[in-house]
C-alpha cells in the first residue's frame, strides 16, 4: 500500500467493529462495513459509510471468507482492513492475502501471527530471546520415564498438555508420580483423539494463578513500549468476564520488569502495532510468558483510559508508517479503570446463552463511564455469534471509586427482553474477596453459586403494583371504548328507514 | 369509591390486591397492608414513574398480555413476572381449568435456534428430566428436558430446523391419559 490510509474496512461485527469505525470517523476515513445476511440491521452495519453483504449467516460463510472480504475490499475501493478481535484478526493465510493485494492491513505481519500461532514454536523463540516461560520440557515428551524424570527437576505439580491444544482442552494436572503414566497415556489419546496430533509436554503446574497481561505498542521504525497491565482473573470456563487496570497485585517494580520483557518478546517477533502479552503469576509474583495475542483485545479500554490514550488511532498512525508519539518515560498511568462484559447470558441457569429482540435498553450515564456498545433497543440479537453484547467500562481515581461507580452503574443499567449476565456484575461487586482485590482465575468455580443472585427487596412489591395499575387502567379504556361502540350503533329508526329504502329499490 | 379487587401471581403466590382510587392517587391494598400510591405515565403501557409511600421508582413494562393478565416487569435493573386476574375471573379458573391441563406438557423453545437432533420419537416412554430435544444457538447446545413423565406424543421438528422463541417442539402426554 502506498501513501496514507483513505477508507477502512472493517472485518468484524458487534461492539469492537462500531469502536474502530468511531475512531475512523474522528480521523474523518470512510468506513465500510461487511455483514452477513442475519446482521443486515446490526449496530455497525448502521453506523458505517458503507456496507456489504457478504454472505449467510454462519460465520464460515461470511466473516471467515478471506476471498468474500477482498472482493468488498476491491469492491467498495477500500485501501486498508481492520480485522477487531477474532474471526480472522489471527490468521496469518488472511495478513498475506491482503499484503498480496496491496491493501493494508491495520495490525502486524503475518511472520509474527504465525511465529506466536503455535505453542512449541512461540516457546522455543522465547527462550531464545530470554524470555521467561514457564519451566518445562522443550519438546514432545516420549515415555513415562522421561515424563517422571522431567516432572521431578520441575517439581510437582505439573501439567500435561497437548501441543495443539486450546480452549481447556487436552491439559491434565499430575499431583504425584505415581500417577504420572496413566495420566500421559490418558492425556495422548484425548489430544490424538482431539487435535489429531498425540504430541505432549510438560510444564510446571501454577497453582492459584491470576492471568495477567501487557499491552505493548511497536511501530516501523523499531520504537515498541509497553502501556501497563491488565488484570484479567475473573474468568469463567476460560472466558474473561472481568479485567482491569492496573492490577491490584502489581507493584511500580513488578510493572517494569514485567513491561520491559513483554517489550522483549514484541521485538522478538518483529512487531508491528498494537499487541498484548500474556503472563501467568504465580502465589509468590513470579510471571511467565504464556502467549502473545497479536490484535487488539475486547479488554483494551481499561489500557485507554488508564494511559489517556486511543488504541485503535495509535494502530492506523503505525499502519501509515507514523512513529509512535510518545516514548516510554511518557507513558505515566493515572487512575483506576475496569471492564465488565456484558453478555447475553443467564447466570441463574448456568450462562445458558439468549436471544431475542431487546424490548429496552436504558444505558448508564455520569461520571466515569464508557458503553462500548454493540446493541440498541429493538435490535434483534441473532443466535448465530458470540454473545458479547457490550462492555461497560468504569473509570475512578482508585480501586474503591471504581467499585463504588460500578455498583450505582449497575443500578441504571436496564437491558430487557434477553437474559444477560447484569445481575453477576452485581453480585460480583459486593464479594469481600474481590472487592479487597484477592483472587484467582478459580474465583467464579469457587465463589459463584446462581442461588446466591440477589434482587432489590422492593423489586416484588413495586412490579406488583405497576402490573395491577396497568391491567385496571387497560380495562377500563376497553370498558369505555366498549361502552362508546355501543353508543355509536345507529339507532332504530335509522335502521328501519334504511331498509325500507333497500326494499323499495328492489320493488 | 368501591375498590376494584384482583388476585396476582408473584414469584408462584397468590395474593389478593385490591385498588382504589384516592384522589389524584391510589391505594393499593396488599395482605391486608395498603400503600399509598402516585403514578405518573412517561409512556402509556410501558414506562411509569411510581412514588410509593415516599419511594421514587422507574418502572418499565417490558412485556404484557392483557387477555392472560401476564407481565414482565423490570425494576432495579432485573425484572418480575407478574400474572394479574381479575378476582371473579381468578374463582372462575380456579373452579374450571386447570385440570383440563393437566396431564400435558408441550416443550417450547425457550430461545430462538437450530434443531441440532430431537432425541426421542412419537410413542416414545420419557421420565422426567429426561432431554428430549437439543437446541443451538450462540455456538451453544442446549439440551431441553420434559418437565414430566409420560409417552411423546409427537415431535414438532426435524434435525437443522430453525424455530423461534416459543415454538412448540415436542408434546408429552400421561399414560393413562
Amino acid at each position: 500500500m502506498a501513501g496514507k490510509i483513505t477508507k477502512v474496512l472493517v472485518a468484524n461485527r458487534g461492539e469492537i467493529a462500531l469502536r474502530v469505525m468511531r475512531a475512523l470517523r474522528e480521523l474523518e476515513i470512510p468506513s465500510v462495513a461487511v455483514y452477513s445476511e442475519a446482521d443486515r440491521e446490526a449496530a455497525h452495519v448502521l453506523f458505517a459509510n458503507e456496507a456489504v453483504c457478504i454472505g449467510p449467516a454462519p460465520s464460515t460463510e461470511s466473516y471467515l471468507r478471506i476471498d468474500k472480504i477482498l472482493e468488498a475490499v476491491r469492491e467498495t475501493g477500500a485501501d486498508a482492513v481492520h480485522p477487531g478481535y477474532g474471526f480472522l484478526s489471527e490468521n496469518a493465510a488472511f495478513a498475506r492475502a491482503l499484503r498480496d493485494a496491496g491493501i493494508g492491513f491495520i495490525g502486524p505481519g503475518p511472520e509474527a501471527m504465525e511465529l506466536m500461532g503455535n505453542k512449541l514454536t512461540a516457546r522455543a523463540a522465547m527462550i531464545a530471546a530470554d524470555v521467561r516461560v514457564i519451566p518445562g520440557s522443550d519438546g514432545a515428551l516420549g515415555d513415562p520415564d522421561e515424563a517422571r524424570r522431567l516432572a521431578r527437576e520441575i517439581g510437582f505439580p505439573v501439567m500435561l498438555k497437548a501441543a495443539a491444544g486450546g480452549g481447556g482442552k487436552g491439559m491434565r494436572v499430575v499431583r504425584d508420580e505415581s500417577d504420572m503414566a496413566s495420566a500421559l497415556d490418558a492425556t495422548q489419546a484425548e489430544a490424538a483423539k482431539a487435535f489429531a496430533d498425540s504430541a505432549v509436554f510438560v510444564e510446571k503446574y501454577i497453582e492459584e494463578p491470576r492471568h495477567i497481561e501487557i499491552q505493548v505498542l511497536a511501530d516501523r521504525k523499531g520504537n515498541a513500549v509497553y502501556l501497563g497491565e491488565r488484570e484479567c482473573s475473573i474468568q469463567r470456563r476460560h472466558q474473561k468476564v472481568v479485567e482491569e487496570s492496573p492490577s491490584p497485585i502489581v507493584s511500580e517494580a513488578m510493572r517494569k520488569e514485567m513491561g520491559e520483557m513483554a517489550v522483549m518478546v514484541a521485538k522478538a517477533c518483529d512487531y508491528e502495532g498494537a499487541g498484548t502479552v500474556e503472563f501467568m503469576v504465580d502465589a509468590n509474583r513470579d510471571f511467565y510468558f504464556l502467549e502473545m495475542n497479536t490484535r487488539l483485545q475486547v479488554e483494551h479500554p481499561v489500557t485507554e483510559l488508564t494511559y489517556n490514550v486511543d488504541l485503535v488511532k495509535l494502530q492506523i498512525s503505525v499502519a501509515n508508517g507514523e512513529a509512535l508519539p510518545f516514548t516510554q518515560e511518557e507513558l505515566v498511568p493515572n487512575g483506576w479503570a475496569m471492564e465488565f462484559r456484558i453478555y447475553a447470558e443467564d447466570p441463574a441457569t448456568n450462562f445458558l446463552p439468549s436471544t431475542g429482540k431487546i424490548l429496552r435498553l436504558r444505558e448508564p450515564n455520569g461520571p466515569g463511564i464508557r458503553h462500548d456498545s454493540g446493541i440498541y433497543e429493538k435490535y434483534d440479537v441473532p443466535i448465530y455469534y458470540d454473545p458479547l453484547l457490550s462492555k461497560l467500562v468504569i473509570y475512578g481515581q482508585t480501586r474503591d471509586e471504581v467499585i463504588q461507580r460500578s455498583r450505582r452503574a449497575f443500578t441504571e443499567f436496564v437491558i430487557a427482553g434477553i437474559r444477560t449476565n447484569l445481575s453477576f456484575h452485581q453480585w460480583l461487586l459486593r464479594q469481600p474477596a474481590f472487592e479487597q482485590g484477592n483472587f484467582d482465575t478459580h474465583f467464579i468455580d469457587n465463589h459463584f453459586r446462581p442461588e446466591y443472585l440477589e434482587q432489590d427487596e422492593a423489586l416484588p412489591f413495586v412490579a406488583l403494583a405497576a402490573a395491577t395499575l396497568a391491567y385496571h387502567q387497560h380495562g377500563r379504556r376497553m370498558n369505555f371504548a366498549g361502552l362508546q361502540a355501543f353508543s355509536r350503533r345507529p339507532s332504530r329508526w335509522k335502521l328501519a328507514a334504511r331498509k325500507e329504502a333497500v326494499t323499495r329499490r328492489q320493488s | 369509591m368501591s375498590a376494584h379487587r384482583y388476585v396476582v401471581t408473584l414469584n408462584g403466590e397468590k395474593k389478593e390486591v385490591s385498588l382504589s382510587p384516592d384522589g389524584e392517587r391510589w391505594a393499593i391494598t396488599v395482605d391486608g397492608v395498603t400503600h399509598t400510591l402516585e403514578q405518573t405515565v412517561i409512556e402509556r403501557d410501558e414506562i411509569y414513574s411510581l412514588i410509593i409511600g415516599g419511594q421514587s421508582y422507574m418502572v418499565d413494562l417490558v412485556e404484557k398480555n392483557w387477555d392472560s393478565g401476564k407481565f414482565t416487569v423490570s425494576a432495579f435493573a432485573s425484572s418480575a413476572e407478574v400474572i394479574v386476574r381479575d378476582e371473579l375471573e381468578a374463582i372462575a379458573e380456579e373452579m374450571t381449568g386447570a385440570s383440563s391441563k393437566e396431564g400435558l406438557f408441550e416443550l417450547k423453545a425457550p430461545m430462538p435456534g437450530i434443531v441440532v437432533k430431537s432425541l426421542v420419537k412419537a410413542g416414545d416412554t420419557v421420565a422426567q428430566g429426561q432431554g428430549l430435544v437439543i437446541l443451538e444457538a450462540m455456538k451453544m447446545q442446549n439440551e431441553l428436558a420434559s418437565e414430566m413423565e409420560g409417552i411423546v406424543q409427537e415431535v414438532f421438528v426435524s434435525d437443522g430446523q430453525m424455530v423461534e422463541t416459543g415454538a412448540p417442539l415436542a408434546r408429552i402426554i400421561k399414560e393413562d391419559a
